[in-house]
């Protein structure tokens, strides 16, 4: 550099600004957002999920509120309202769900509407209609849905309390305890749900709490698979490894250590285990092994209404409908929340 | 979707296509074998509709509607009811009644003869009613020949005599005499009722324990025999018999019934033309009320809750009449079942029987423990200082049909309404369970029914006495079972003018306690094609008899 310059240096063609059109990469700084906070922003952005979780609050919120506001008892039989069709107040004015329905007769199509016919008629409003027994089937399907909702809830708490526990303790002592678990849990999981169910309903009373206690004793084994599968990938891990040297007890490795790392796989797998309990409940009433009448489940309205499908086609859509947006909409909430946690489950 | 699911999904499909076309060659036959039976529904073959699958095809062993009502189809007895419901001679050539009502001799017509050749003979008689008596036959209707009166009758079935000196004897080949131990006013109808039928000893012993599970193991004397059948079957195929000794009036060629349990299902086979008669259920009455091809009969089904004595509450006369009294019959007849039933202030149904003045019981008899909230509260209140309890909770069984379950819904709702404090929990199970459970006691109210099997007041009065093998709620008065005992065998049963007062105090007395509370008596809407004329229905042991059918 001590030299001197053989000729004159043109400064603008040795050095040029690279402008800010050529940066081919640069660090974006992202405000660092909590677990929860992420999780939110990314099922936000899946469509699915949003319709999913704004339909299942609408459902939550109705089936809380909606027995209150008919002013009918979900088993309150009036009499003289047997199989009244739908009438909402304000559609009526536009010629639909004004109380009137089409009746074929094997003589000809008759229309009646039984709220010109019984006394004080005009007054009532019953909002998706009454059923053979004059029971308002607004009330009836949000008191059913508060059960299968019910059952969605025991489901998570099974799959949380028994399956999640059940897998991490296999998984973590590994060798014979977890031979033994296994094992057992094959020769659980080997008896048809359907002769469990059946078996427990001889020896209990049908009712809810052979439904809940059925889904108890078979509902978790997938859950506790995914956990014991988690749970043997990552005890080998260097963390568990220092932890363990720092002198952590099993309980704290556990769920100190591993739980809050294959959290995001059991949340979607309960996710995922709640459609199947609502399924199955509703499955078991429309066979008839579900709760006792005069209770309402989605399943059971379903079975009653059924006989009346060529009779009053209206009785049957409500619970139906209920029943199977409740169980797309838990589907698509639990897909957006796969696809935001834990991309790789989407090949299993 | 990774292409190796792709090619998974491939397989699983191709190979599920093979095991539904290996299928399809199953389906095609059925397909077959049904569009043959639709072109023979052109022809003369009836087709039925029956809810239910046949229970036995044994006359001894059977006790429900629907095998009744088939084997009716191939065995005649020694009489059969008339279109008006009158007892008028099948087999039975002449009867001759000694003075005293005693002794009945009967003539059986030469010309009646069993599918296989054989004559029928006093002989199939005196063995199948030994048969029916003998208690290790187990028949439930063994009781049925006390009924009859027969000598000896209820010291061969408590097996204190053998059968063989049953009062039954076949004086020669064609000859059947019988003698009762007390006469017997319904005796001629009794004599159409299945129990009665004959078979034949020498069939019997051939096919030994396997009788009637196969068309093979089935004899027939009547106007049709059975050409598929197994136990169970959902479809029964019969055709006509024509060695049959009336076959010149049997119109028809054949018969098939199918079991369809749902009744929407079964309606739709009906507009579709693959069956002549169908019952409807609830709501579909209102559909097709108006149609010409609906008729509604009346059925002597009394439909009756029956409450077990032994239960604390329930022993107590005013609790029961309270409840009696608490629930609403003519809604449940007229909105909840709509085919044709009717309310029941009483347990002999209307219809059921005739008396010496020539009316009908229920003219003349009073009505009971009709609809009353106020008197059920004011019972009720009455009840509840006797038994120092506020509050009562009991079990209702029911049987798992629709308009039972409906019912029951309609009872509890109304009960719990009208009586403050008393809490029903409805107990949903199959019929025979419920049977069962109600046979064994364990139960605190049962929803049940009982059929006419005869056209005398007796086939009810006789399920209450004390200690009788239908009395499940083992209700019990002295005053009712003497009037009873003495009906059937003792002094009133020998001034039938008496006998028939004595029935309604007996009546009266069960109604008073409120020792069963009726509900209501059943009728029956059914559909029948326009081409269909002359089946007779009956309010009393058959409900459906088909010879005098024409199919156009």
């Amino acid at each position: 550099m001590d030299k001197t310059l053989d000729h004159p240096i043109n400064p603008i063609d040795d050095f040029t600004f690279i402008g800010a059109d050529n940066i081919s990469q640069i660090d974006e700084v992202y405000e660092e957002d909590s677990f929860w906070k992420q999780l939110v922003k990314r099922v936000m952005k899946n469509k699915g999920s949003i319709f999913g979780f704004i339909s299942i609050t609408l459902i939550i919120f109705m089936a809380l509120i909606g027995p209150m506001i008919s002013g009918y008892e979900f088993d309150e039989q009036v009499a003289g309202h047997e199989s009244m069709a739908p009438r909402i107040p304000i559609l009526e004015n536009f010629g639909i769900f004004d109380g009137t329905e089409t009746l074929k007769t094997s003589t000809g199509e008759l229309e009646v509407n039984k709220y010109e016919v019984i006394e004080g008629g005009e007054e009532v409003y019953h909002w998706f209609g009454t059923d053979v027994l004059g029971r308002d089937l607004f009330t009836r399907t949000w008191e059913g849905t508060r059960i299968s909702l019910y059952i969605a809830l025991v489901a998570v708490v099974v799959d949380v309390l028994i399956g999640m526990t059940y897998g991490m303790v296999s998984g973590y002592y590994g060798g014979r305890i977890d031979n033994i678990m296994q094992r057992s849990v094959e020769v659980l999981n080997g008896i048809p749900n359907l002769v469990v169910v059946t078996l427990l309903i001889i020896i209990l009373k049908p009712g809810l709490m052979s439904i809940t206690l059925a889904i108890a004793i078979t509902g978790w084994i997938g859950m506790s698979r995914v956990a014991r599968a988690s749970m043997l990938k990552l005890k080998e891990s260097e963390y568990v490894l220092a932890a363990r040297t720092m002198g952590a007890k099993d309980l704290t490795i556990m769920y100190k250590e591993i739980l809050p790392n294959i959290f995001s796989q059991l949340l979607i797998m309960s996710m995922f285990s709640i459609p199947n309990a609502i399924f199955t409940e509703a499955f078991l009433a429309f066979v008839g092994i579900g709760i006792p009448v005069p209770m309402a489940s989605l399943g059971s309205l379903i079975s009653e209404n059924f006989k009346s499908l060529t009779t009053h086609f209206y009785m049957i859509v409500p619970p139906v409908v209920v029943l199977a947006l409740l169980m797309l909409s838990f589907n698509l909430l639990a897909d957006g929340l796969r696809d935001a946690l834990d991309p790789t489950m989407k090949e299993v | 979707m990774t292409k190796l699911n792709k090619k998974h999904l491939l397989v699983s499909g191709l190979a599920s296509l093979l095991v539904l076309s290996a299928c399809g060659g199953e389906t095609n036959e059925e397909v077959d074998s049904s569009a043959e039976a639709d072109t023979s529904s052109d022809s003369q073959v009836l087709n039925v509709q029956v809810d239910v699958e046949v229970a036995s095809m044994d006359p001894q062993i059977a006790t429900d509607g629907t095998s009744f009502e088939v084997i009716a189809n191939t065995i005649d007895g020694l009489y059969q009811v008339d279109a008006d419901g009158n007892p008028i001679p099948a087999l039975a050539e002449t009867t001759d009644k000694s003075e005293d009502g005693l002794t009945y001799t009967f003539k059986i017509r030469e010309d009646a003869e069993w599918t296989n050749g054989e004559p029928v003979t006093a002989q199939d008689f005196v063995y199948s009613w030994r048969r029916l008596a003998n208690p290790e036959t187990g028949s439930e209707y063994g009781y049925i020949m006390g009924i009859a009166g027969l000598e000896n009758a209820n010291e061969v079935l408590a097996g204190e005599k053998a059968p063989e000196e049953l009062g039954v004897t076949a004086l020669d080949e064609k000859t059947l005499e019988v003698k009762l131990a007390n006469p017997v006013p319904y005796f001629e109808s009794l004599m159409s009722f299945i129990s009665f039928y004959p078979l034949n000893e020498e069939f019997m012993n051939e096919v030994g324990d396997q009788y009637g599970t196969s068309p093979d193991t089935l004899l027939a004397n009547g106007a049709f025999e059975i050409t598929s059948y197994e136990p169970a079957a959902t479809t029964i195929q019969l055709e006509k018999n024509e060695s049959y000794y009336d076959a010149e009036s049997i119109e028809l060629e054949g018969m098939k019934y199918q079991v369809i349990k749902d009744s929407q299902q079964a309606m739709l086979s009906y507009q579709n033309g693959d069956l002549d008669l169908v019952t409807l259920a609830g709501e579909q009455v209102d559909l097709f009320k108006d149609d010409p091809e609906f008729v509604n009969t009346q059925a002597g089904y009394l439909w009756y809750i029956s409450p077990n004595t032994l239960v604390e509450g329930l022993e107590n006369e005013n609790l029961r009449k309270a409840l009696a009294m608490s629930f609403d019959k003519e809604q449940i007849a007229e909105t909840v079942l709509k085919d044709g039933s009717s309310a029941a202030d009483y347990v002999i149904p209307e219809g059921l029987a005739t008396g010496p003045d020539g009316k009908d019981f229920r003219e003349t008899a009073d009505t009971y423990l009709a609809y009353d909230p106020e008197a059920a509260t004011e019972a009720f209140e009455v009840a509840k200082e006797e038994t120092g309890q506020d509050t009562f909770t009991f079990g209702l069984l029911v049987e798992d049909t629709e308009s039972a379950i409906n019912v029951s819904q309609v009872l509890k709702s109304q009960i719990e309404d009208t009586l403050d404090g008393v809490t029903i929990e409805i107990e949903q199970m199959p019929k025979k369970t419920r049977l069962d459970r109600m046979k064994q006691g364990d139960y605190d109210l049962g929803l049940t029914r009982w059929g006419p099997d005869y056209a005398d007041p007796m086939t009810y009065l006789d399920l209450w006495v004390t200690d009788g093998s239908n009395n499940d709620g083992s209700w019990s008065n002295e005053e009712y079972d003497e009037i009873v005992f003495s009906a059937i065998d003792g002094d009133l049963s020998l001034d039938t003018e008496a006998r028939w007062e004595a029935l309604k105090e007996a009546e009266a007395i069960i109604m008073d306690e409120a020792g069963v509370l009726p509900v209501y008596q059943k009728g029956n809407a059914v559909m029948m094609q326009d081409n269909v004329s002359g089946v007779d229905f009956h309010a009393v042991g058959l409900s459906r008899v088909y010879k005098n059918v024409v199919k156009e």
